[in-house]
């Protein structure tokens, strides 16, 4: 089955995406949480594990393919195309700004530690809400980077 | 430890592992010997990158609860801390989005 799925490179492409976007739907659910004040906070830390758990695991198949097909296969294919900006600027930056992801997920579940009462009394809950909006924002950016990079490789 | 602890010092942790690799990348594409020695350490730069933010932000941490230890944090460092992630992811994004658009 792994063998299957490390050798299989649209399978791996998939997953990546899929589980950025599972990453990202995880963290609007920790913002849709904060939106609706809810009292629990028991939703908002399974989200925000949820959010880490599924941008950990894309970055680690993302990183796999990366290192194994896309730089030997894909890149020089980009490079030699009338759009090697694609690479130059949408993949470098993709593959750097989506490290920041891991940290600042850290961060989100340690905020999610609090209870909304905490979070309001202690002035955290706009913090959180924007570093969340944050973290959806720069996931969408990732995400927008490689629907560029995967259509110059497809024209090219 | 209190629970504003954990976010001070992850805070304050990611900002500071953000920053940093910000900065390693910029430096590895200006310096071709450094990029050389990333990846020497791992086979390839973004791999040795990547491992570079979990060891930061895992020393920064380590530091952070030694330095917080025996003091109370206020929700006012919780809130900066927070404010400097925010600060420093964007910061950190355009420098390196802009760094590429101008070296393409």
């Amino acid at each position: 089955m792994l063998d299957f799925i490390l050798d299989n490179k649209p399978v791996l492409v998939g997953l990546h995406l899929g589980l950025a976007i599972l990453g990202i739907d995880f963290a609007i659910w920790v913002l849709g949480e904060l939106v609706a004040n809810v009292t629990s906070n028991k939703r908002i830390k399974y989200a925000a594990v949820g959010s880490l758990v599924s941008f950990c695991l894309s970055w680690l198949i993302g990183g796999y393919y990366y290192v194994k097909y896309y730089g030997p296969l894909v890149k020089p294919q980009i490079l030699e195309s009338t759009a090697p900006w694609a690479h130059k600027v949408a993949m470098e930056a993709k593959e750097h700004v989506f490290l920041f992801l891991v940290p600042i997920g850290l961060t989100l579940i340690t905020l999610s530690l609090l209870r909304m009462d905490e979070l309001k009394k202690l002035n955290l809950k706009q913090h959180f809400m924007a570093l969340t909006f944050l973290t959806v924002s720069l996931g969408l950016l990732i995400g927008l980077a490689g629907y560029i990079i995967s259509a110059s490789a497809r024209w090219a | 430890m209190n629970k504003l602890k954990f976010v001070y010092i992850s805070s304050i942790s990611a900002s500071f592992t953000i920053g940093l690799i910000a900065l390693i990348t910029v430096s590895a594409e200006l310096s071709p010997g450094f990029k050389d020695m990333l990846k020497g350490w791992t086979g390839h730069h973004w791999v040795s990158k990547s491992w570079l933010t979990v060891i930061i932000y895992a020393v920064c941490a380590l530091l952070c609860y030694l330095h917080c230890k025996n003091r109370k944090v206020g929700e006012l460092w919780a809130q900066k801390s927070i404010d400097a992630l925010i600060f420093t992811t964007i910061a950190s994004t355009t420098l390196i989005l802009a760094f590429f658009i101008r070296h393409s």
